[in-house]
């Protein structure tokens, strides 16, 4: 206890052995199952340490048991978690109360939930500086004034009186870092900070962290799923799978020759837009991971191949022709604009990428097309008639060739359902009435789709995320359409699955001769995937090019904006990283 | 969910069937975004479990709920054979009045102020209790359904209109509307039945609304009109199905406010005349609660476990089928 | 930024939200009225014993019971406008005089129930809420369920049984002591000792709801991202339950208590009966037993204006709980 009272005041010399936090041997224990095994790694003063591990790894889980937040039904079996000395996991609740959020602080993923939404911002920062500094109220209000001024919120004297509503998404995490950081904290945890933000915002909130660490001469632990992010912000990086550690390396060695298989796999996986790789010229490298009989995991690793596909011509006939579709949404008294006035064409064979940020307007543009929203204005060319203005019975076969993949693979498959039924109902309902020829129909879609026919007749639930996926690309396939609309199909995935579905969409399209409308918010996805790119913001399209021009000589500033991001955000690492100096506060 | 997404069939299924006992399905933890720390996949609400026998095996492991359909079952078949365990009248006299329960074996649970046998009264009463709760629910859910679907579905100004509707019946005090239909109807089981139709209707057409507006914004509702189902196919295969947990565990619920609901008027002088009912047994029992008050306390007692029977099925139903905070009670 | 705009707006919103429910009541009210088998006249006569021909249209003409329905409904909408619900010919008087005299005793013993199914009901569920799962958290969720299965009038009837006639600690009825004269702090006790009884049936069933429903809300609240946050910063789990998880799990239980103002007096009505106690559901029972349609109508009006003015104030007090509503 006492060595953790000590107050944050001398300076840290960097690098030169002084542990904040040794994690040794820890395990976590569900009831039976251990979702973190025998977890070994330690921070030194001001060092920023990744944890990387895609979903149900261990990670985050594994955050939480430093700051003994895990749930109420998690065991601790075996393991120890020194901080500056002191074992945490043999604290008392009440000494361990005075680490959190003054010794160690963290901050959460999910900025738009973390904030208590009935207080203003300033109470909640108020709240930690009275707990921990004994300030008294006008001193802690002045305080958390000066803090949100620290993370960079404008007019902070105005705003410190704002509830968590009044602010957007990126200025929440600064106020959760306002808090994290308020009483000048050893470590702070970040778990997944930047994951729910836009990619602008994402490279603003880690700049911002990583020049607290700085100031701060914090340690600063960085859990993410993110490899771009990890290569850029920190200095080791420990690879995780499945509750597993499975190495630990410097960050600078990420990208070496020598490494794990699965941090090799992800690595090659994950595409970087610097890198500027195209479906035409190579394949994704995919990482699977099986379990042997006595229950190891063995991971193997596909490599990218080098490949020539033709870039489709743009000049063909048109498959697609949009020309000022605009949508309306009537909330209550007040109307908004989902979509103003966008205009695009798609020719037969190719794929158009879509990006822009959050509330960009995009995913109403594919459901404009879809006719799953009507638009007020504007018209729908699709095979050389207008389909913007056909009744359900007219619609009706054209809905056989345009088809849609929808983006969250659990949220678009009924759940009352088995795949069989799944699949077969659009064939029912497009005439198919010959069983045998339904069953055909199935066989050949799931081979498509690689998955195993057997597993026709399990429900949705019993499969996982990317295995959901196929199983929504398979429905959309089943009637043989020509064009295909892809909503974000990708981002709710692993960056393994990522790179398997993204390999599967290109093989359909060559294989099928499908088209493509490619919308996501990820640049390099849609870089790699696209022939021609749209960017969309604020409801409008406001730059078109082929997929080299956009991202070498991109025309509007917004464009140039997000591919800095993307960027900035995460990359391979050019210079070595600023270390900390003497601008300790 | 884990790497383990793999295109060997074998080992696929095999991944399948694993699928409960991987950490992260089997660790069921507090922190919504625990579970994922990649969080994306699993921002979407909790999945249901399709149909089955999970929940079938949640709800009758459950002892409160096996009490409550114990016990129903056997105030079900009382009802039904109430002719054969009971024979005779239960409104005639059959023997000395103020007979304490007990004194006469005979009639075990006594008599009352006009010499009825109070057993028979309880064995008879359940017939119109339970018929009044079951059909009225039946009614009740039938409309409440079919409009909030309605609602819930189309939406625009149908919605509106159906919206003002619902709020004006919810707006009226139940039991004092109930009261005036019943006082102007003139009272039978029928009048009471409907009337009791009438008044909870709303409560089903309101959650069906909501569960409807909810899942008809879900993705495979999406993907079924991207696909050109039918209205009729969409409402019926891909949304009713997944909006009938709720209701279920309302039907219980229903049943069980029904049968307080008819008691209450019965009790009042508002049930049918013509037939026993717990409800007008303490009516009956009420002047005289200061000295013969276990005609008061007998009936009621039926009442009691009959109500609390159905709302132990209905957790037990709630627990089953919603499990959001299941993991609280294990 | 001050709330008080905020509150306007909802005010505001609400009133407007309000009107049409307040029209539709209006006309399906004097629809029932019109369903109303036979007439006031009917029962007076009736009750008489001794009318003719010739008296029954003399009242029918003076009560304006021969008019046709639009006319009718025209004279009941005009009345209205004038706060008159119509006069009751069995009592002699205006139905809005009757109803304005026992009103006070219902909203008393209404008050009265309400805040103790809120304090025990709050104060249970919490309770539940932080044993979940263990002893005491299915203990209290029987005896809630329990509590939620009884009939009011029968717990009205036990409870005379056992505290006036068997221990003879408090009255069986009536709603204060007849022919004294107490004033001061006497006067209160008395009052207080006829309305333990009548209040405590109505309460029960709402305890177990309010119970139930605080469980059901903290819970939810208590795995919200913020909760952990407040976790994170150090907080004892007292400060976290009081100052993050109730306060917002305040919101959908005043949600619901408004919801359930409406159903509250529905049970005032069979408890007053069983309690003798002179309020609006004592009134609606006289007039049910003497088919006097234009008192009970009236009396359903009434009362649906009374959840309506209950729903404003829950929308206020929301307004006012929760800063996201009332936002431009």
């Amino acid at each position: 206890m006492n060595a953790i009272a000590t107050p944050a005041a001398f300076t840290p010399a960097p690098g030169n052995g002084h542990r904040l936090l040794e994690v040794e041997d820890l395990t976590i224990r569900f009831g039976t199952s251990d979702p973190v095994k025998h977890l070994s790694f330690s921070i030194d003063r001001g060092e920023t340490v990744a944890v990387v591990g895609e979903s149900g790894s261990g990670k985050s889980l594994s955050a939480l048991a430093l700051m003994r937040l895990l749930p109420r039904n998690a065991r601790i079996p075996n393991g120890s978690i020194r901080f500056e000395g002191t074992n945490l996991l043999d604290l008392k609740d009440r000494q361990m109360r005075a680490v959190r959020g003054r010794d160690i602080a963290m901050i959460f993923q999910e900025p738009m939930t973390s904030l208590n939404p009935v207080a203003t911002i300033g109470a909640q920062i108020v709240e930690v500086l009275r707990l921990h500094e004994k300030l008294s109220r006008k001193a802690a209000r002045q305080r958390a004034i000066e803090l949100l001024d620290l993370v960079k919120i404008p007019d902070p004297a105005q705003r410190v009186d704002d509830y968590p509503h009044q602010l957007s998404g990126g200025q929440r995490q600064r106020v959760m870092i306002a808090i994290a950081v308020a009483c000048k904290p050893k470590l702070l945890i970040a778990d997944e900070p930047t994951t729910a933000l836009d990619a602008t915002i994402q490279a603003q909130i880690l700049e911002l962290l990583d020049e607290l660490r700085r100031k701060l001469s914090m340690g600063l632990l960085l859990i993410t799923h993110d490899l771009g992010l990890v290569s850029r912000w920190s200095d080791r990086v420990v690879v995780m799978y499945h509750g597993d550690k499975l190495e630990e390396l410097a960050t600078a060695d990420l990208y070496a020759p020598e490494r794990h298989p699965y941090t090799k796999g992800l690595t090659q996986a994950s595409i970087r837009l610097d890198e500027e790789v195209h479906y035409t010229a190579q394949t994704l490298a995919e990482v699977k991971v099986a379990r042997s009989p006595d229950g190891r995991n063995i991971y193997d690793v596909r490599q990218p191949e080098r490949r020539s596909l033709p870039t489709p011509a743009t000049d063909r006939e048109q498959l697609l022709v949009v020309k000022d579709l605009s949508v309306t949404y009537q909330g209550g008294s007040k109307a908004s604009k989902a979509l103003d006035g966008a205009s695009l064409s798609l020719a037969k064979g190719e794929t158009l990428g879509i990006v822009g940020e959050s509330g960009s307007g995009k995913s109403t543009l594919s459901k404009a097309i879809m006719r799953l929203v009507n638009a007020q204005e504007g018209s729908i060319v699709f095979q050389g008639r207008d389909i913007s203005r056909l009744g359900p019975q007219q619609l009706q076969p054209v809905r056989r060739d345009l088809q849609m993949i929808f983006q969250d693979p659990f949220g678009a498959l009924n759940p009352r359902k088995t795949l069989r039924e799944i699949l077969e109902a659009p064939l029912i309902v497009h005439g198919v009435s010959n069983p045998a020829e339904r069953r055909q129909r199935l066989a050949e879609t799931f081979e498509h789709v690689r998955l195993p026919s057997l597993v026709a007749d399990r429900y949705p639930h019993e499969f996982s995320g990317g295995q959901r996926q196929r199983i929504g690309i398979a429905r959309a396939l089943i009637l043989r359409p020509s064009l295909v609309i892809c909503d974000e199909p990708v981002s709710a995935l692993d960056v393994s699955i990522q790179a398997q579905i993204l390999n599967l969409l290109v093989d359909l399209k060559t294989s099928l001769g499908l088209s493509y409308l490619f919308i996501s918010h990820d640049l390099a996805v849609v870089q790699y995937i696209s022939d021609r790119v749209i960017v969309m913001k604020d409801a409008r399209i406001v730059e078109e090019s082929d997929h080299r021009t956009i991202w070498r000589s991109p025309k509007t500033d917004y464009t140039r904006a997000l591919i800095a991001a993307a960027n900035d955000k995460g990359g391979r690492p050019l210079a070595p990283r600023p270390q900390l100096h003497a601008a300790a506060l | 969910m884990s790497t383990t997404d793999l295109n060997a069939p074998a080992i696929a299924l095999a991944g399948a069937r694993q699928g409960a006992a991987r950490p992260e399905t089997s660790a069921p933890p507090e922190w919504h975004n625990v579970r994922a720390p990649d969080a994306r996949t699993t921002l979407t609400t909790a999945v249901t479990v399709p149909p089955g026998r999970r929940e079938l095996r949640i709800f009758f492991s459950n002892p409160n709920a096996l009490f409550g359909v114990t016990f129903l079952s056997i105030m079900i078949l009382m009802a039904v054979f109430a002719p054969l365990i009971s024979p005779g009248d239960p409104l005639g006299m059959v023997a000395t009045p103020f007979l304490w329960p007990g004194q006469d074996w005979a009639y075990p649970l006594g008599t009352d102020a006009m010499g009825r046998d109070v057993l028979s009264g309880i064995v008879h009463g359940s017939r119109i209790s339970l018929f009044v709760g079951l059909a009225a629910t039946a009614l009740g859910l039938t409309v409440g359904v079919t409009v909030g679907a309605v609602a819930g579905y189309f939406g625009g100004w149908v919605d509106d209109v159906l919206v003002r509707i619902i709020e004006i019946f919810q707006t009226l005090p139940n039991f004092v509307l109930l009261v005036v239909l019943v006082a102007i109807a003139q009272p039978s089981a029928l009048t009471v039945t409907v009337a009791i139709a009438i008044v909870s209707w709303p409560m089903v057409a309101r959650l069906t609304r909501a569960e409807f507006r909810a899942i008809r914004a879900k993705d495979y509702v999406m993907a079924a009109r991207s696909l050109g189902f039918g209205r009729a196919r969409i409402i019926f295969q891909e949304i009713l199905p997944n909006a009938l947990p709720p209701l279920i565990v309302t039907a219980s619920v229903m049943v069980a406010s029904a049968i307080l609901m008819e008691s209450a008027l019965s009790f009042m002088g508002l049930g049918d005349p013509n037939v026993v009912s717990w409800g007008s047994m303490i009516g009956s029992g009420r002047e005289l609660v200061r000295t013969a008050w276990y005609l008061t306390l007998l009936p009621g007692l039926a009442i009691v476990f009959t109500v609390l029977a159905l709302n132990l099925i209905g957790d037990g139903l709630n627990d089953a089928l919603n499990p959001r905070f299941s993991e609280e009670r294990s | 930024m001050s709330s008080l705009p905020r509150i306007a707006r909802a005010l505001r919103r609400t009133v407007l939200q309000a009107i049409p429910t307040v029209i539709g009541i209006v006309i399906l009210n004097f629809f029932l009225l019109q369903l109303a088998p036979g007439d006031a006249a009917d029962v007076m006569a009736g009750e008489a014993g001794s009318a003719t021909e010739e008296t029954m249209a003399a009242m029918r003409s003076r009560f304006g019971l021969n008019l046709p329905m639009l006319d009718q409904l025209l004279a009941y909408l005009n009345n209205l406008v004038h706060f008159s619900l119509g006069f009751s010919p069995r009592y002699s008087m205006q139905v809005s005089d009757l109803i304005g005299q026992r009103l006070p005793g219902t909203l008393t013993l209404m008050a009265m129930a309400l805040a103790i199914a809120l304090l025990i009901g709050l104060t249970l569920g919490s309770l539940m809420a932080a044993f979940a799962g263990r002893l005491p958290d299915r203990l209290i969720s029987i005896f809630s369920l329990l509590f939620y299965s009884v009939p009011g009038f029968w717990i009205g009837l036990m409870l005379i049984v056992l505290f006036s006639v068997t221990l003879g600690w408090l009255p069986s009825g009536g709603n204060g002591t007849i022919g004294s004269d107490l004033s001061g702090w006497a006067g209160i006790v008395d009052k207080a000792r006829y309305m333990v009884l009548p209040a405590t049936s109505l309460a029960l069933f709402y305890v177990a709801i309010y119970a139930r429903l605080t469980r059901a809300a903290m819970l939810e609240v208590r795995n919200q991202d913020f909760v952990r946050t407040a976790y994170a910063k150090g907080l004892s789990p007292a400060v976290v339950t009081v100052k993050h998880i109730l306060r917002n799990a305040l919101i959908p239980i005043t949600t619901m208590a408004g919801m359930h103002v409406g159903g509250m007096l529905g049970g005032a009505v069979v408890v007053e009966t069983v309690y003798s106690w002179p309020g609006l559901g004592r009134l609606a029972f006289e007039a049910v037993m003497g088919r006097d349609y234009t008192v009970l109508l009236g009396i359903l009006l009434l009362s649906s204006l009374l959840v309506i003015l209950a729903n404003a104030v829950v929308d206020i007090l929301q307004t006012w709980l929760d800063p996201r509503i009332g936002e431009l």
